[in-house]
């Protein structure tokens, strides 16, 4: 009996000693990539931002691409084609969805819509909203508060004339976006500060092929809320040669170059490169771990006497790309 | 008692309950395993530092090549700056000739490193420039950091941290970050010298292409910063800039060439500095520190190893440990077996040389041992019997003296009848006595014997006394030691009956009682106070001879004790003036109960 027991004991203290030897090799023998760390999945990420050309996107895109790397990502860049940005943008996102993407950074060209096509769906992957938020959806939105930069935009613009002038707002393009809150802070301030508020829905911003001058004759000052549009509307004024003060949000190079020339007179400007890799970072979390979480980016009102402050031009003119 | 006493004093407790080979075993671990700890640490300490060093040496050679591409750039550009000075500047007269040629062509040269070169007059004039040459109206060159620098420090150049260059007016909106390397010049104007400032703007991407591709071990990578700290590049620069990351940059300014450690954000980081000639810019390596880059596989493999280790020393020591001390636990075994009464044990337990000699030497002492106590039973027997025979033989000669006296009397006096039938009556005593030398007989030839003494007795002594001798049914054929109612009647006779003055009666009732024989034999004669009584069969009294003490009731009494136990004997009582009655008590033995006893 005592024998059978001993043997037992050995028996099993033998197997116990190679399990341990096994653990031994296999931490010795295995390669690290074996292991991988759950991060380092790479997560696929469909990107719409909307029909701009590349450049006013250039800064986000770099942005993204910088996250894409540090967090293991791969990103598609998908613009609509047609005029129709609403409508293409919701069949390009539904495409998406059905292709099987991890995860979707839109940049909403109407936010109502977007909700629509969503709810319909049965499920969907993490969606990170740029700019505007998709109102009663627990999505991640990364952007500048549009009601805060509307109000400090008019604000500045206030400031620099007085009372009683007239304002021209350019309308966005749908009422719901980004861009619409803004407008819609900036008037409420303009017609409190006593300002006649004038609206014209130019989603594109003034067109010298299409308007004519007269649009702005009886306007103290202009107003735009996209970033596409101010580039627009400040090249049209160029053109037809007229000064008038110019006020908008978002940046670029061509922006700063108007801004430098004279034909803006302030922007409302924000790190597109940070948003561009706030978007992505918080997508490669909703996908690996279902979290949302949005990301508010503080803005900076931009004259062009001060374009050249050193935290100026890292805002405005990033170091690569 | 303090914890610590309580702690030491079970720990002493468990020790003293533990096995040899529990101990062997845990001490043998424990020693083991404290080792393996030890040189794991040392192992440790050794190759950490050993990582390091080898972390800042490649840190530093990378650094050094690094240093060696930024110095190489930087000379290139003061080339083209001295050019410019001492070829262009110097022979030119500006009131008579221009730089734009001499300029355009040196910046053809190095358009891939260079954005542009310009000259300004003291005021912030331009002077010259290449490629451009019409400023933009409101860039005021004489307030910017690098015209500032060149003219406030006249001998040095002097290189600007990374800005977006602020002078040219270009046909489409362009930015360039640049590195300005500015110098205070000599400009002539018809003769005349006059201060100027000339600067070359060099790309920045001619720095980031020299600092971007480096790479460290273990995602360490290389970053530069001027004498204050400020970045002049870096790997996630523009997440700096954002906002979105943060690097140690202030303090690193402070480090001088070399390597430390620093921690940053909660992680250890090896920090490997050199500073590069001219500009007082520093270059500064970054490299996680050796273990955290080693990750989960290390600490599994340390765990596994350890583990592996630990449990294997303990079997193999529970091994080696079983090997000493079974042999010792066989042979603890061994001396219980013999303890409990084992006859057959053996000693031969196997084990080391010291356990098989102990055995050996066990097993010897034993066997002395049981010779040494057979021989004492044999000695103790032999004394025995011995002491019977001299007992015994203490009552022959005295009685055979005086019976042998009185037959010469009465055949001196013609009484030869009685003086036959006491003769007769001796020889029948002595055929008893003898019993073919046998010390067990049947009670009836014990009884026999009495009557043959009484029977000499009465003679002797006139029939001073009678006698009766009864003997209860069914205990004729039970055995009894020969010779031990004989000296009692012998003590009745004469303290008893002889000495009183009426009629003596003796009387001998032998029965059984369950498994024990009794003999009574009881006179009417003087009887005896408690005291002598008590006396009578006291072995510590001194053994005398003498008429009267009694010797021959002591003789008995041990003479059955010594051959039944202590259980048996005499038991005397007696009454004075009423007599005394010898009780002997014995086993009831039968012929096959008596069988080891006979002939001893």
């Amino acid at each position: 009996m005592r024998e059978k027991k001993n043997g037992a004991g050995f028996l099993g203290t033998g197997i116990f000693l190679l399990l341990l030897g096994a653990m031994v090799f296999l931490s010795l023998a295995l390669p690290e990539n074996l292991f991988p760390k759950q991060e380092q999945r790479l997560v696929q990420i469909s990107v719409l931002l909307g029909e701009w050309d590349g450049a006013l996107w250039s800064n986000t895109r770099s942005g993204m691409d910088q996250a894409a790397e540090d967090l293991g990502a791969e990103l598609r860049y998908i613009s609509p084609q047609s005029a129709q940005e609403s409508e293409d943008q919701s069949d390009l996102m539904l495409r998406e969805i059905s292709g099987g993407t991890d995860a979707i950074i839109i940049r909403p060209a109407d936010p109502e819509k977007l909700c629509r096509v969503l709810n319909n769906q049965t499920s969907y992957p993490p969606v990170v909203t740029l700019d505007s938020d998709l109102s009663g959806m627990e999505l991640a939105c990364v952007g500048v508060d549009s009601e805060e930069i509307g109000r400090a935009l008019a604000q500045e613009a206030a400031e620099d004339h007085p009372r009683g002038g007239t304002a021209l707002l350019i309308r966005p393009e749908g009422d719901a976006n980004a861009a619409a809150e803004r407008m819609a802070a900036a008037e409420a301030v303009l017609e409190q500060k006593g300002f006649t508020v004038m609206t014209c829905r130019k989603p594109s911003g003034l067109d010298a092929r299409e308007d004519e001058p007269s649009l702005v004759e009886s306007a103290d000052f202009i107003m735009v809320f996209e970033a596409g549009a101010l580039e627009q509307t400040a090249q049209t004024l160029r053109t037809w040669g007229i000064i008038l003060p110019l006020y908008g949000t978002g940046s670029s190079t061509t922006i700063a170059g108007l801004l430098e020339q004279g034909y803006i007179t302030a922007i409302a400007a924000w790190s597109d490169y940070a948003a561009g890799y706030l978007a992505v970072e918080r997508a490669v979390g909703a996908a690996r771990n279902g979290a949302v979480d949005d990301s508010k980016i503080q803005f900076q009102i931009v004259r062009k006497e001060d374009m050249y402050e050193p935290e100026i031009q890292k805002l405005l003119f990033p170091v690569s790309g | 008692m303090s914890q610590g006493g309580l702690m030491r004093r079970k720990l002493q407790e468990i020790s003293r309950r533990m096995g040899i080979q529990m101990i062997i075993s845990l001490s043998f671990t424990a020693v083991a395993v404290v080792g393996m700890l030890f040189i794991g640490m040392s192992l440790f300490l050794r190759f950490s530092a050993a990582a390091g060093e080898l972390s800042a040496d490649s840190g530093q050679r990378v650094l050094a090549q690094v240093n060696l591409n930024l110095d190489s750039y930087l000379r290139r550009m003061m080339r083209i700056s001295d050019t410019v000075y001492y070829r262009l500047i110097k022979n030119t007269d500006l009131a008579e000739g221009s730089l734009d040629a001499g300029l355009d062509l040196l910046y053809e040269e190095n358009l891939d490193s260079v954005v542009s070169i310009a000259v300004f007059d003291k005021e912030g004039a331009l002077v010259s420039g290449a490629p451009l040459k019409t400023l933009k109206t409101a860039c005021a060159p004489e307030t910017q950091s690098w015209f500032t620098s060149a003219r406030e420090r006249i001998e040095n150049f002097h290189f600007s941290v990374p800005h977006v260059q602020n002078l040219f007016v270009e046909q489409e909106a362009s930015y360039h970050w640049v590195v300005s390397l500015s110098r205070q010049v000599e400009l002539t104007w018809d003769g005349t010298t006059t201060d100027g400032v000339l600067l070359v703007d060099m790309s920045f991407d001619g720095i980031e292409q020299i600092c971007k591709d480096v790479s460290l071990s273990n995602g360490g990578y290389v970053y530069l910063i001027d004498s204050t700290g400020e970045i002049i590049y870096h790997p996630r620069q523009q997440l700096i800039y954002a906002g979105l990351s943060e690097e140690n940059n202030k303090k690193a300014a402070t480090y001088g060439d070399g390597s430390t450690g620093e921690t940053f954000q909660g992680e250890q980081r090896q920090i490997t500095v050199k500073t590069v000639g001219y500009t007082g810019w520093k270059l500064v390596a970054v490299s996680p520190s050796g273990w955290e880059t080693s990750g989960s596989q290390l600490l599994f493999f340390g765990i596994s190893l350890l583990l592996f280790s630990a449990f294997l020393m303990a079997f193999v020591n529970n091994r080696l440990s079983a090997h000493i001390s079974e042999p010792v636990r066989a042979l603890d075994r061994a001396v219980k077996q013999l303890e409990a009464g084992g006859e057959e044990v053996s000693f031969d337990v196997g084990g080391s040389f010291e356990v098989k000699h102990l055995g050996h030497s066990i097993e010897s002492m034993v066997s002395t041992m049981r010779h040494l106590m057979d021989d004492i039973i044999q000695q103790e027997d032999a004394k025995r019997r011995s002491e019977l025979d001299v007992l015994q033989s203490q009552i022959n000669p005295h009685f055979l003296y005086n019976t042998l006296d009185s037959v010469i009397w009465m055949t001196e006096n013609g009484r030869t009848d009685e003086a036959v039938v006491m003769v007769s009556a001796l020889a029948r005593f002595f055929r008893i006595s003898l019993s073919r030398g046998s010390s067990i007989i049947t009670l009836s030839d014990e009884l026999e014997h009495a009557r043959n003494y009484l029977t000499i007795q009465n003679m002797r002594y006139k029939n001073k006394f009678t006698s009766t001798i009864r003997q209860d049914p069914g205990t004729e054929s039970l055995y009894v030691l020969k010779l031990i109612v004989q000296p009692i009647l012998e003590n009745a006779i004469y303290y008893g009956v002889a000495s009183s003055d009426g009629d003596g009666e003796i009387e001998i009732h032998a029965f059984r009682s369950g498994d024990d024989l009794y003999i009574d034999v009881r006179d009417n004669g003087l009887g005896m106070p408690q005291e002598m009584v008590d006396q009578l069969l006291d072995e510590h009294r001194p053994a005398v001879t003498t008429k009267g003490s009694g010797i021959g009731l002591r003789n008995v009494h041990r003479r059955i004790q010594l051959t039944f136990g202590l259980d048996y004997g005499l038991e005397i009582t007696s009454e004075l003036d009423e007599g005394t009655n010898v009780r002997i008590h014995l086993p009831a033995l039968d012929d096959q109960a008596a069988a080891p006893y006979r002939g001893k």
